[in-house]
């Protein structure tokens, strides 16, 4: 009986690792569209993945089959991979249209966690089989026994760097969903054919014939227009019906264009954000006017996002203006405005005196070497961490330096004309509380949407609707809503005590960088749209300490011991499970980080994130290749749990002096974050072979390690791995950050290891 | 202020505070707990109540709250829960409303309390409908201080808005009363989802009603709202039998109700049914609460949707939410004369007098005067 040859085995472990995060990344796209994308929304998703993906890698694990069938299942799962992903796809875009909920509503945290579940369930959980499946294949033809698992490790990291990169930089912004999927399908099936002629097995014949099958089919439709048709149709399914103009995935975002009449609207990921020819005039006029009424004599205006569409037009009327720079950090937005253009558009955007920016707009400012007279942040409050970056005090006080004497910054947020829920109010007290800290003078129109006006001047306190009238006739500017009563109507002392005393009930606090609170307000106030059921949850959530994160800690340790009892060997697995969660937890401190000293760069991000992975897949080959740690496991796992626990208070001593990046040129900044991110991906890929190595010494079978113990051993740890990874990103991302902040949140992921440490030292599972 | 601890103290203290004497109540400084209107009483050994307000015909159990949320079945006696404690209390202009043809310029003192017996997907008011009174931040004004507060505050009219009055009927129809007493106005607007006889009633005190006709089909009733067209129609026959002026709301939401037979077979209903001189505002839609993933309605629909409606021969179809439109505007259905330019919800010029036409003298229906 011979088995399948290594080099073709090896090549097949990078195609799975390539096509975990293909998928994952594809889907999770897709999903964002039909989802009502926030940071929950992500932490959802990526969940729902990691849970099948562990799941199957559990029960895989658990399965005993004869080395021969062991080896078929691995082809055939390979191939039922490559046909569920494009399924999975297509699930996705006619998931509402299943559901029969209209294509319009947006979706809330429930629906949004059954709806990733079931879509995802298929793929993921078929790839975490083929991790598993893959180990015990490979101690099999190696004979290497646990280091397999190592090993196997090490392949699936290299192939998911390997498609990361091609996926974000290369295939997303040229090919489509099912083009990518259904390439995909026919790269793994050959895969699977090049490992079948070594599996000796009676259905070998079967298999060969439908594996061909599967793979002319899936030619044909690639080659000959099926994809196009099926992604077409997909579409017209998810966008019911409506006139779709244009689909495309640009780096950071899905764009699609509808028409209605001669309207054109362009959405991102799935939300409508510009409105041609005629836009929310009230939105509009009352953004640009009121502030720039409002200040003696604008010359030079800054938008910050969103600029075309009408506020530029707008901004245009002014006779004074000379300069008027418009930051958008994706080019592909307003080339696809350009695309579909009206007169207003035109003027926008082929204005000489407008200069257009493409790039993160917190970059912008922070090296902006021009001033402004206003500065116009058309931003929504954030839903993600990313997006809170502009609603910080540390961003206020970059704007701050690139406005004139009396400039005047501007931004918006939701507000209300009848009532003001908890949540509401909140971030609109922290917001406030925020822009007050650094300008002394802050004037607030309540209103559906608040308009918060800042600036150093005391000037702008003494604005009166008849002022900004007497300005805009002066300055002969036309509008459709500007007047006097409806300045009146909008200056309104009555409506102005009414959300000062609403806002007062409230305790005041920062929005820092680092202790995102504006962005937990706002997705506690999202999330009532949706699902006020999950209200008392957010509740309790907001009123979580320092204390009461230590307590829960000290009571999983307390389970963790019971169990203990049952599970002699348990403090390897709890090591793994936390350095899955902490190492999440720096991933996130450090992109974040990166993004709020340098800025959204799509392919930099992509970068550091292949930077942490390359990290883990280094760690892991290279404590493997070292025979020494090999065979000292337990005290080098005991070393790296340790320098985990140091690397946190790393974290936070760098972080917590933020100056020390501000006076550190960019190319320095990006050396230290790759490696920061590698070194953190290093020591997770340190632990996982040696945990394996562990476990599988501490297990009853003394002597012999059987393909059996190899599965399970793999199972168990690598589900462990995953599931701490998505709790770490979750919880940290959503809960100990933005209610915590920094300081406290490394503390707490010092904390888990540490007890991490403790329970390995005190009951090392010898 | 009572808050909502408080309220929820109430309600549950509740079978107890009944068998207290009215005078310990006060002396507690806790309002009572308002019995409602339009019920009845099935089983008493049950408790179970049938309440009759609106065409929902909530059957309630002891301790349960109608689809409505505002009442409450509490052992065997229904309860209004939002009675004299208003989440919302503004001074608005009129015309926010919106009123096009009732007493131009003035304000309108308007309150609402939690809850709504429809579930629309794209409502506006949603923190407020879309709750409980137990679950908001309430006020605690009895129907004559409210009437009291709209005349210090130089109100001419009390409007009953922003969530559903129908769910607080009572507080309503007892502000309403008081109301009419001093020569205030009572405008609401509502959904029209509530039954004959308790719409009846209460058109003996209500002078103006603004009800929203989401769509002319009950598909779209069914799949938006959770409710039916047919109750709707009735409320505006019945409102325009009684005297009341009545203007109607038509959000126009790309692909649901924009399609031009449900809008002639709308505005054909209106003519033969309540007249042509009954204003329509044909509201642009823009992404709201759970309809985020939905394109605004475009200009050129809300302007055929007009054209169709003066085909038909509707002679005050407006549009909203597009200031500086000429579909803002009133118009002399005789002479076509500009009569009112508004701009948003304030008026520039204004050529009505006397309740007609300065020019040809037209007579143009609405409440002109107190």
């Amino acid at each position: 009986m011979s088995s399948i040859q290594f080099p073709l085995f090896v090549s097949a472990l990078l195609v799975i690792g390539m096509g975990g995060i293909i998928a994952q990344t594809i889907l999770l796209r897709e999903l964002l569209i039909v989802f009502s994308g926030n940071e929950f929304s992500l932490g959802i998703i990526i969940g729902s993945w990691v849970v099948w993906e562990a799941l199957g890698a559990y029960l895989s694990g658990k399965t005993k089959l004869e080395p021969l069938n062991q080896q078929t299942i691995f082809v055939v799962l390979i191939l039922i991979f490559s046909v569920l992903f494009p399924l999975s796809i297509y699930g996705t875009r006619t998931l509402k249209v299943c559901l029969k909920i209209p294509t319009e509503v947006g979706l809330g945290i429930i629906p949004a966690l059954y709806s990733s579940l079931i879509l995802l369930l298929t793929t993921s959980f078929v790839h975490g089989a083929l991790f598993t499946c893959a180990c015990t294949v490979y101690s099999q033809i190696t004979r290497m026994g646990v280091v397999s698992i190592g090993k196997v490790y090490f392949y699936e990291m290299v192939g998911t760097i390997i498609g990361g990169v091609l996926t974000n930089f290369l295939l997303i912004p040229h090919f489509h969903s099912f083009h990518i999927s259904i390439g995909y399908a026919i790269v793994s099936i050959i895969a699977a054919l090049f490992l079948m002629p070594s599996i000796q097995t009676l259905k070998r014949r079967y298999l060969f014939i439908v594996t061909c099958l599967i793979a002319v089919i899936s030619v044909m439709v690639l080659t000959g227009g099926g994809s196009e048709k099926i992604h077409s149709h997909s579409i017209t399914q998810q966008w019911r019906g409506r006139n779709v103009l244009l689909y495309e995935n640009s780096l950071y975002q899905n764009i699609v264009v509808i028409k209605d009449h001669n309207q054109y609207t362009f959405f991102a990921d799935g939300t409508p954000i510009i409105t041609t020819p005629v836009p929310d005039i009230t939105s509009v006029e009352e953004f640009v006017h009121i502030p720039l009424l409002s200040h003696p004599y604008p010359e030079s205006v800054l938008v910050l996002s969103g600029g075309a569409g009408g506020i530029i037009n707008e901004i245009l009327k002014y006779p004074g203006i000379k300069q008027i720079d418009y930051v958008e950090t994706d080019a592909s937005l307003l080339k696809v405005v350009r695309q579909f253009s009206t007169p207003l558009t035109d003027i926008e955007l082929y204005h000489p005196k407008v200069t257009l920016y493409y790039e993160d707009g917190r970059f912008f400012v922070k090296k902006a070497q021009s001033t402004y007279d206003v500065v116009l942040l058309n931003t929504h409050p954030p839903l993600t961490l990313q997006g809170n970056r502009f609603f910080t005090q540390e961003f206020f006080g970059l704007v701050k330096k690139v406005l004139k004497d009396q400039g005047i910054f501007v931004l918006r947020i939701t507000g209300s004309s009848s009532y003001y829920t908890e949540e509401l109010k909140a971030l609109n007290k922290t917001i406030l509380t925020t822009l007050s800290s650094l300008f002394p003078v802050v004037f607030v129109i309540p209103g559906d949407t608040n308009i918060f006006m800042a600036s150093v001047d005391k000037a702008l306190m003494d604005i009166s609707p008849d002022l900004l009238i007497q300005r805009l006739n002066a300055r002969t500017i036309t509008t459709n809503l500007i007047s006097l009563p409806h300045l009146n109507y909008r200056f309104d002392l009555t409506r102005k005590d009414w959300f000062f005393a609403n806002i007062n009930q409230i305790d005041s606090s920062l929005n820092r960088d680092f202790f995102p609170k504006a962005l937990f307000h706002n997705i506690t106030y999202h999330n009532l749209l949706f699902d006020p059921s999950l209200k008392p949850i957010f509740n309790i959530m907001k009123n979580i300490s320092f204390f009461h994160c230590l307590i829960l800690l000290a009571i999983l340790f307390l389970c963790v011991l019971i169990l203990r009892v049952n599970i002699k060997k348990i403090s390897v697995p709890y090591a793994i499970g936390t350095t899955g969660f902490v190492a999440m937890g720096f991933e996130l401190i450090l992109l974040l980080s990166f993004q709020i000293f340098y800025g959204y760069v799509f392919y930099v991000v992509g970068i550091l994130i292949t930077s942490f992975m390359a990290g883990i897949a280094t760690g892991s080959i290279f404590v493997i290749s070292l025979r020494s740690s090999m065979n000292r496991p337990f005290y080098i796992l005991l070393c790296t749990e340790c320098a985990i626990t140091a690397f946190s208070f790393l974290l936070v001593a760098l972080f917590l002096k933020p100056n020390f990046f501000d006076t550190v040129g960019s190319l320095y900044i990006h050396i230290i974050f790759f490696t920061l991110l590698f070194f953190a991906g290093m020591l997770t890929g340190i632990e996982f072979p040696l945990a394996n190595t562990l476990y599988v010494q501490s297990n009853k079978g003394v002597g012999i390690v059987t393909q059996d113990t190899i599965g399970k051993t793999v199972g168990l740890l690598y589900g462990l791995d995953l599931l701490g990874g998505w709790l770490g990103g979750i919880m940290f991302g959503l809960l100990i950050l933005p209610v915590l902040g920094l300081l406290q949140g490394c503390l707490i992921l010092a904390a888990i290891k540490i007890s991490s440490v403790v329970l390995l030292l005190t009951f090392p599972g010898k | 202020m009572v808050t909502r601890r408080n309220f929820v103290k109430i309600a549950f203290f509740t079978p107890l505070v009944l068998k207290l004497d009215t005078r310990k109540v006060i002396s507690q400084n806790l309002p009572p707990l308002k019995e409602a209107l339009y019920y009845q009483k099935l089983d008493d050994k049950k408790h179970t109540v049938w309440c009759q307000l609106c065409p929902r015909g909530c059957t309630l159990s002891d301790g349960e709250t109608g689809f409505c949320r505002a009442r409450k079945n509490i052992k065997g006696k229904l309860y209004s829960l939002g009675f004299a404690l208003p989440c919302a209390v503004h001074i608005d202009p009129v015309e926010k409303k919106p009123f096009f043809h009732v007493l131009p310029k003035s304000l309108s003192f308007s309150l609402a309390s939690a809850g709504c017996n429809l579930r629309c997907k794209f409502c506006q008011n949603w923190q407020i409908s879309q709750v409980s009174p137990l679950e908001t931040m309430n006020s605690y004004y009895p129907p004559e201080d409210i009437v009291s507060m709209a005349q210090k505050k130089a109100c001419k009219s009390i409007a009953y808005t922003y969530t559903e009055p129908t769910n607080f009927y009572e507080y309503m129809l007892e502000t309403a009363r008081i109301a009419r007493k001093k020569s205030l106005l009572n405008v609401c607007h509502s959904n029209g989802y509530i039954n004959q006889e308790p719409l009846k009633e209460l058109t003996a005190y209500l002078d103006a009603a603004n009800i929203d006709l989401k769509g002319f089909s009950s598909a779209f009733y069914n799949k938006l709202c959770e409710a039916e067209l047919e109750p709707v129609l009735q409320t505006i026959k019945t409102l325009k039998q009684a005297g009341v002026w009545v203007e109607l709301t038509n959000l126009v939401i790309p692909g649901y109700n924009d399609d031009t037979t449900m809008v002639i077979n709308m505005c054909e209903w209106v003519k033969k049914n309540v007249g042509v001189d009954m204003p329509i505002h044909f509201s642009r839609f823009f992404p709201m609460y759970k309809m985020t993933s939905i394109p605004p309605t475009p200009v050129s629909t809300l302007e055929k949707v007009r054209e169709i409606a003066l085909k038909t021969g509707l002679r005050y179809p407006y549009i909203g939410n597009i200031p500086g439109h000429p579909g803002e505007n009133t118009y002399c259905p005789q002479c076509k004369r500009l009569l009112i330019h508004r701009s948003g919800y304030n008026i520039l010029e204004n050529h009505i007098k006397k309740g007609r036409c300065s020019y040809c003298n037209e007579k143009i229906p609405g409440i002109w005067t107190v």
